[in-house]
């Protein structure tokens, strides 16, 4: 399994993205030293498509937004197509992460089956949520 | 380190870790059946 791809890959593979997405970023002002860091990885990978847009709420002031995404802590980005599957990558999907970004953004665009055929069929007797929390670290 | 907050909660001690509904943890990386068998087990 490749984990890395260089920005020429990722550029196409992101080129290749025909489904809309939003890159719906949650920052704040204070106490916050990567959200800026946040924000620009999200607009580079904006840059590479022009199916994939970006927008930024504030963690404080758009309340609204905080709730509607379930979010609690920045920076966040959620990837979302007409559909939201609650895909977040809380933190800045920096170096070898941005391959969860990349990988997620595919997902959702439908490019990339997320699982397996018999893996999915496992999961069709899910019946509920289930919150999956992936701690990884940049590298 | 971005978020130790959440790496002391859930005592990440190493990464990948893997937090199901809270309760379920799996570290490191898995085969995709062992990794679903660990999920499926949040309906039991």
């Amino acid at each position: 399994m490749e984990v890395y791809s260089a920005p020429s890959d990722i550029a196409a593979r992101l080129a290749a993205v025909a489904a809309p997405i939003r890159l719906v970023v949650f920052t704040q002002t204070f106490g916050c030293d990567t959200c800026y860091e946040a924000r620009q990885v999200a607009d580079q990978m904006a840059s590479l498509s022009d199916q994939i847009t970006v927008e930024e709420h504030n963690l404080v002031l758009d309340k609204d937004e905080v709730a509607k995404y379930q979010v609690d802590q920045v920076p966040v980005i959620a990837v979302v197509s007409e559909r939201d599957v609650g895909i977040r990558y809380y933190g800045v999907p920096a170096g070898f992460e941005v391959e969860s970004l990349v990988s997620a953004i595919e997902v959702v665009a439908g490019l990339a089956p997320a699982v397996s055929v018999s893996t999915q069929s496992l999961l069709d007797v899910l019946d509920r949520d289930v919150r999956i929390s992936v701690f990884v670290t940049p590298t | 380190m971005e978020f130790p907050d959440l790496a002391r909660r859930y005592q990440v001690t190493g990464v990948p870790k893997t937090v199901v509904n809270d309760v379920i943890e799996i570290m490191g990386s898995k085969p995709e059946d062992e990794f679903i068998a660990e999920i499926l087990r949040t309906t039991e």
